[in-house]
């Protein structure tokens, strides 16, 4: 079933209904044909509504002056419905326009009772008015009937709450549900018009959602359907409004009256354009109001953030037993009658109790009815076993007073990795357990790290170098002056004893010895190997000043040598050792 | 033969410069007395330390301290007794002073320690610790001057000496292969060792450009009044730090003149230590 908007109420046309003017004689007074004022009804039922309708002929410039006071009575603002215009032909043809312009003027009651009201002043082009010339009746009549039919309850509200303090209004309504619904509507007049009030969000419904007129204007509700009501051996069926609300100023929050219509057809009609004949009730729930309250100075600690009201905290963590750096979503939910959206949650960095973690990141979800916030803790150190509980400072209403609510501590083991170090962002201060500083002991012996004794003094120093830097100088000079010591010659020169030893290793026979001998000889003076063929002295080559020795030695080795090479005798040889000690002393004397 | 020649040359440079280093290298003999000295007197000091008599070493050490100067009173400190010991001496004064509440003065005897023993760790951590209890910061930065400079004072004149000449030996050899075989390998070998003399001169050229420096450091905690006389009454110039290390220029009877970046003034000589040791 759906709960239909209504029609809207009683609209302006501005041609009228035809009998107005003659009801309007009943209800008002009619002062002139170019202005009147009269009430939409005389004798209204509680809850129903009520107008005052002003029509002004011609096209004429209009003003209102305000609305006389009236006792129990107030009045809206004055709303325009329009301008019509109607054409009228005479006898000879000749058309003839009038023009009507069409206001009206909400009327509230406080209640049952008969009201008179005074004329209204009205300034038509530039001449004030009054109409109609005698007070305009007003009844208001309990509805009696839908006390019976109807049903229209709130539950029960605080008279006073604190500024930020929460409350519910919890609307039911209903009809006997024998009767047929033709159309149902909220009267409503502090409906989204009370300063300082923030609508909250409201659980879900649990029966479904169906929408409701809400009046004055043109908004809808959501309500939902609950179980049916058995009153006086009637069943009602009962719908529910029901809102959270919170002041968020003190001062007082007014409940005008609330009216709930009720619409059913009570007789078909034989048109496919009419829904036929339709009769409303009325049911009204009396004005109240509620006291807001200040949120105390005194008492109020440093660390609220604005929570107000009953709360209840839990909390719980995906992982509980983590390595060492590992990051734990650390859950608390708060739920309750506080103002769940309203206050800050407790910065965990600025808890003592929290040093020992960091706060990597925090995720907040304000869902209906609970409050959640997940904190990506990581444990500094492996021996931290819980985490801390988490406190919030919230004024409670109930006790008028601050105070801590903290949620359960939650253990947890922290596992330290192997070969890691404790605190793996380097933030937490070691209390200093290590015995204070003190100086080294005195030393019981000569102090090394500067050397002993005497060095060679400076002089020495500055002098050494310069006599190497001199010396150098002067054997390079007469290293030069026989040739590039790293020229080929003389690096074949330098080695020819070398080469000569190792070709003796390779010798086969005297041939191979004399040969050796003779590239020694060669690299040593410069001259090529064959020059040395068949030489029997040094002193027949290019060595002038060999000694005595060496020349009686070298003849005796080349004399066995060229024996050995060209004798029919194949066994016979040299001893290479010989050539070799006459390399070295080659060598030696420079040759 | 000339090759022979340079043959008996390379020996006989080699030769001289090995009959050099002999010489000096005993040439300290003579101070051998007044180390013994002071090695007792240390040792007396640190027998009084142990037995909680710690005036009387604090005087004992003093004693060697001074007994380590040349004959006739005069304090011409640090010539003649072994740098070791004086750095010993120097050392255990400044744990003294420490001890008696006196950081600002213990920076000064490890200072005047390290610059006997330079690279004596033990006194550098003091010295740090004593730096830190006076209200100094940390000894040198760690910039490239600082650093040069480290490096250059953490050996001793006689440390920097040998190493001197052991770098003379490597462009011996060096000049001896450049000259005898030639070719370029021997010649960049050469070259680099010529570089590398300025490193292994370095510590030396320090030691040398800084031999007649006496440096003095500020030990009054509230630093030293620099006045333009030696007077009082003079005008006041300013104030220089506690713990700043200035440079000796002259003196009169109750006064130093100083020379503090680069400005020469007059401070009370009570306030000075003298980091010669």
């Amino acid at each position: 079933m759906s709960v239909a908007p209504s029609a809207p109420a009683a609209p302006f046309s501005a041609t009228a209904s035809p009998t107005a003017p003659a009801a309007a004689r009943q209800r008002g007074a009619r002062t002139d044909d170019d202005l009147q004022v009269f009430l939409s009804s005389a004798l209204v039922k509680l809850g129903e509504p009520v107008q005052i309708f002003i029509r002004v002929q011609g096209d004429v410039k209009v003003r209102f002056a305000e609305p006389p006071a009236v006792n129990g009575l107030e009045f809206g603002r004055i709303t325009s419905g329009g301008t019509s215009s109607q054409v009228a032909y005479d006898s000879r043809g000749r058309a003839q326009i009038s023009v009507t312009q069409a206001y009206g003027l909400d009327v509230r009651y406080d209640g049952a009772g008969r009201y008179e009201i005074p004329p209204l002043r009205v300034e038509i082009d530039g001449k004030i008015r009054s109409a109609p010339s005698a007070p305009m009746l007003l009844e208001v009549v309990e509805d009696i009937e839908a006390s019976q039919l109807l049903l229209f309850e709130c539950e029960p509200l605080p008279t006073r709450i604190y500024e930020g303090e929460p409350y519910t209004v919890d609307l039911r309504f209903g009809w006997d549900e024998r009767r047929g619904l033709d159309d149902a509507e909220l009267q409503l007049p502090w409906w989204e018009r009370q300063d300082g009030v923030v609508e909250l969000e409201s659980t879900a419904s649990q029966r479904g959602s169906y929408e409701i007129a809400i009046r004055p204007g043109r908004r809808v509700a959501s309500i939902e359907e609950v179980d049916a009501v058995k009153r006086d051996g009637r069943r009602f069926r009962t719908y529910r409004l029901r809102r959270r609300f919170v002041a968020t100023r003190e001062g007082t929050v007014e409940f005008g009256r609330s009216v709930f219509k009720f619409t059913e057809v009570v007789g078909r009609s034989s048109s496919v354009f009419s829904r036929g004949k339709r009769r409303s009730f009325y049911a009204a729930l009396e004005p109240f109001s509620i006291e807001v309250l200040p949120v105390p100075e005194n008492g109020r600690p440093l660390e609220w953030t604005g929570a107000v009201g009953r709360f209840e905290v839990s909390r719980d963590a995906t992982r509980r037993d983590v390595d060492l750096g590992d990051a734990i979503e650390f859950q608390v939910r708060w739920t309750g009658d506080g103002n769940l959206e309203f206050f800050d949650p407790p910065d965990l960095s600025r808890v003592d109790a929290f040093d020992r973690f960091r706060v990597l990141g925090v995720t907040d979800e304000k869902n209906a009815g609970e409050r959640v916030v997940t904190y990506d803790l990581v444990p500094l150190d492996a021996r931290v076993e819980e985490i801390p509980p988490v406190p919030l400072s919230v004024f409670d209403t109930a006790e008028g007073r601050y105070r801590f609510l903290e949620s359960e501590p939650l253990r947890i083991r922290v596992s330290a990795l192997a070969g890691a170090e404790d605190d793996p962002f380097g933030e937490v201060e070691e209390t200093p357990e290590s015995a204070p500083i003190v100086l080294r002991d005195i030393a019981a012996r000569p102090v090394t790290g500067g050397g002993r004794g005497a060095g060679p003094g400076a002089p020495t120093a500055v002098l050494a170098l310069l006599v190497v830097l001199v010396g150098w100088a002067v054997l390079r000079t007469s290293v030069r002056r026989r040739g590039d010591p790293a020229s080929a010659s003389a690096r074949r020169r330098r080695g020819a004893a070398g080469r000569c030893a190792a070709e003796l290793r390779r010798a086969t026979g005297p041939a191979a010895v004399a040969l050796a001998l003779e590239r020694f000889l060669a690299a040593r003076t410069g001259e090529i190997e064959q020059a040395w063929i068949g030489r029997s002295r040094l002193s027949d080559g290019p060595v002038p000043d060999a000694s005595e020795a060496l020349e009686d030695r070298y003849a005796a080795l080349r004399r066995d040598l060229d024996r050995a090479v060209f004798s029919a005798d194949a066994g016979e040889t040299v001893d290479t050792a010989r050539v070799i000690e006459f390399a070295r002393a080659c060598v030696r004397e420079g040759v | 033969m000339p090759f022979l020649g340079s043959l008996r040359f390379g020996r006989l440079l080699a030769g001289l410069l090995l009959i050099g280093f002999a010489l000096t290298a005993s040439a300290p003999a003579a101070a051998a007395p007044l180390g013994q000295a002071a090695e007792e007197g240390a040792d007396l000091g640190a027998q009084r330390w142990r037995s909680g008599d710690r005036d009387g070493a604090l005087a004992a050490w003093t004693t060697a301290l001074e007994g380590g100067a040349l004959e006739g009173g005069a304090l011409e400190a640090g010539t003649d007794l072994p740098s070791a010991e004086r750095a010993r001496l120097a050392y255990n004064l400044g744990i003294a002073e420490y001890e008696r509440g006196e950081p600002l003065r213990a920076v000064a005897w490890f200072e005047a320690s390290l610059r006997a023993a330079p690279r004596s760790a033990p006194t550098r951590e003091n010295l740090e610790i004593a730096r830190a209890e006076a209200g100094l910061g940390p000894r040198r930065g760690d910039d490239l001057t600082a650093t040069l400079i480290r490096v250059t004072s953490s050996f001793s004149r006689t440390e920097a000496e040998w190493f001197a000449l052991f770098g003379t030996l490597l462009l011996v050899l060096a000049g001896l292969g450049e000259a005898l075989r030639g070719g370029a390998g021997w010649r960049r070998l050469l070259l680099v060792a010529v570089v590398a003399q300025l490193a292994f001169f370095a510590p030396l050229a320090r030691h040398v450009a800084t031999a007649d420096d006496r440096p003095y450091m500020v030990v009054d905690p509230d630093g030293a009044s620099a006045r333009s006389e030696p007077d009082s009454g003079a005008d006041q110039l300013g104030t220089i730090p506690a713990g700043s290390i200035v440079e000796y220029v002259d003196e009169l009877p109750g006064w130093t003149k100083i020379r503090h970046e680069g400005d020469e003034r007059w401070v009370e000589a009570a306030v000075l230590f003298d980091l010669r040791v």
